[in-house]
């Protein structure tokens, strides 16, 4: 149990409930077009915040986000006719959160490089695992998805993600991820079962992405595993967090607002030269901004007062 | 099972293993020195394999020949890369873990930034040339290329002068040495950062001179080096860093792993098996086979 008790937690609990009520009731006034780039701005920063629950606070660097996220597409695709959509969700919940297991277990009882050059590849070898599936087993190319519209799902999950950032801060498992992100030695040795947490911080961060695949998957008509393991949600999250700020709860958020408005006018003015804009966005920020934009704003204000 | 068979994965095999450790020996000197996680180490095999393209297309230039261009050329972009994001992320950061896990995520965007400027020079086209033929010789019925076993060759004569290079000269002692020690080199009077800087143009080198040997015989376009950064990741693992020997033994087990994959089942599989090894070595023997 927390020392004192969750006050601060619940006010916030309280501006994000308002919040959220207000998108809830957005969608009745905006035009179509606005809807959509809404939602897309949801998906993002509910990726991102995701990416920060684990990455953020244990300093481990995942480049797999869009694994996870292709996983939830899939599970959509395949399972949209036979059930109802809250089930297809609770499915892609469960098999994200099961396969980040499997990827943690694996990876995450070591330290260094080698979780990162694990996750480095896995979108693509999904991609190429199901590629072959489709060729040689059910000799298909991609699949048709029933479109529907999912705003509110999305909704509900990112909001889901900021309420769980905000309470797990003062769990065991927050402060087991942050103490590790620290030291992780030090973790250690006072006692934290380092190689757990790990683990289970991993597991719940990916779930909800696999979560958002599969509530975002209708929004295309058609997808093939190249639009479903696409590196574009691998390397979103980590920028966004990253040109927030990774030190602070409204890092990611300001990162993913920014770099999706910044992604809807590269892709309508400069379709071509989006991904390379993209990837210079993020040399620059590791070398200009390496505390992100928050994190800056919080230097000048302190120097300030 | 027909000898032809067996022949055609023996040989193939062993062909694929010594390009992978060409591709995997610079990595691996660079990592050790540097700490620094180079995931856009495939992008520069393309480039090599274009460069060579419009050497051969363009000037008619022998594709063994233009290995001559490829390595200054390329030498002098790493050495250009290093200069302009590296060195500046290196003395910003306070251990080698933050080296490590930045210098991900920025060699992240750089990946990015040089396979799509590829695409708008190049477009996204797969391309290809036929390499002027030496002939071909037939074992138990199968033919090979000249061509290929020259390939292999090269490969490997490449990873011996690096060896010999690193063992005998003082560049190379002062790269060991940061390797095993970068305070220690420092103390002793050895330029860490030019250690550094020689160390990650010569890995980009190396991965270019792999690059030009691929265009050879297969088809190049601007993302084909995602599976070849895992595969050069995954044997600097695999080998232990500093171990030319396990690089050596390591890049013939994926070589060979990689080489039956193809034939039997389907190279869309290449990528499985190659993460079916690096569960095993994560699983049994995380430090690499030869670690020190």
């Amino acid at each position: 149990m927390p020392a004192r008790p969750w006050k601060g937690e619940w006010i916030a609990m309280c501006y994000l409930l308002a919040v959220f009520a207000v998108l809830a009731c957005a969608p009745l006034f905006l035009p179509p077009y606005l809807k959509a780039l809404l939602s897309s701005i949801l998906l993002w920063i509910g990726m991102a915040v995701s990416w920060h629950l684990f990455c953020g606070s244990t300093k481990y660097v995942s480049l797999g986000s869009a694994a996870f996220f292709g996983i939830g597409v899939y599970v959509t695709a395949v399972f949209q006719r036979a059930m109802p959509f809250p089930l297809i969700l609770l499915l892609a919940y469960a098999i994200s959160f099961v396969f980040a297991l499997g990827v943690g277990a694996a990876t995450l009882r070591l330290k260094g490089m080698y979780f990162a050059i694990f996750t480095f590849g896995l979108a693509e070898l999904l991609n190429n695992a199901i590629l072959f599936w489709e060729m040689k087993v059910t000799g298909t190319r991609g699949r048709f998805v029933i479109a529907m519209d999912t705003y509110h799902y999305i909704l509900i999950i990112t909001f889901m993600v900021l309420a769980l950032t905000i309470f797990l801060r003062r769990t065991k498992l927050g402060l087991a991820l942050r103490t590790i992100g620290e030291n992780e030695d030090t973790a250690a040795h006072i006692g934290v079962n380092t190689t757990f947490y790990k683990i289970i911080g991993f597991a719940l961060s990916s779930a909800f992405m696999g979560l958002l695949g599969a509530s975002f998957a209708p929004r295309w008509g058609y997808i093939d595993s190249g639009i479903a393991f696409n590196t574009l949600y691998s390397f979103m999250p980590a920028i966004m967090t990253l040109f927030g700020g990774m030190e602070t709860f409204f890092g990611p958020i300001i990162g993913a607002v920014v770099l999706s408005f910044l992604e809807e006018y590269l892709l309508t003015a400069f379709k071509d030269y989006f991904m390379m804009i993209l990837g210079s966005i993020m040399i620059i920020v590791i070398l200009i901004l390496p505390e992100g934009i928050t994190g800056r704003l919080q230097r000048i204000l302190g120097r300030l007062a | 099972m027909s000898l032809s068979f067996v022949v055609d994965i023996v040989i193939g095999g062993a062909i694929l293993g010594a390009l992978y450790s060409l591709i995997a020996v610079g990595l691996n000197l660079q990592y050790g020195v540097t700490r620094i996680l180079n995931v856009a180490h495939g992008d520069f095999l393309m480039l090599g394999a274009y460069i060579t393209y419009f050497c051969f297309t363009l000037f008619n230039i022998n594709p063994f020949a233009s290995l001559v261009i490829v390595g200054p050329l390329m030498f002098a972009v790493g050495l250009l890369i290093y200069t302009i994001m590296l060195r500046r992320m290196i003395r910003q950061s306070k251990s080698p873990e933050e080296v490590e896990s930045r210098s991900l995520l920025l060699c992240f965007g750089l990946s990015l930034v040089v396979q799509n400027l590829a695409m708008i020079l190049w477009t996204a086209n797969y391309r290809g040339y036929s390499a002027p033929s030496l002939g071909a010789i037939s074992i138990a019925g199968v033919p090979f290329e000249f061509n290929r076993i020259l390939i292999a060759i090269i490969s490997l004569i490449i990873n011996v002068l690096l060896y010999l290079y690193l063992k005998f000269t003082k560049t190379g002692l002062a790269m060991r040495a940061t390797t095993d020690n970068p305070e220690g080199a420092q103390i002793v009077g050895i330029n860490i950062h030019n250690a550094y800087a020689l160390s990650f143009s010569l890995s980009i080198m190396l991965s270019a001179f792999a690059g030009t040997l691929i265009s050879m015989y297969s088809t190049i376009s601007p993302f084909i080096g995602l599976p070849y950064t895992l595969i050069a990741l995954v044997l600097v693992i695999l080998a232990g860093i500093g171990s030319f020997k396990g690089n050596i033994v390591g890049s013939f087990i994926i070589g060979y792993l990689a080489y039956v994959t193809l034939r039997v089942i389907h190279s869309a599989l290449m990528l499985v098996v190659i993460y079916a090894v690096l569960i095993i070595i994560l699983l049994v023997k995380p430090r690499g086979l030869f670690a020190r």
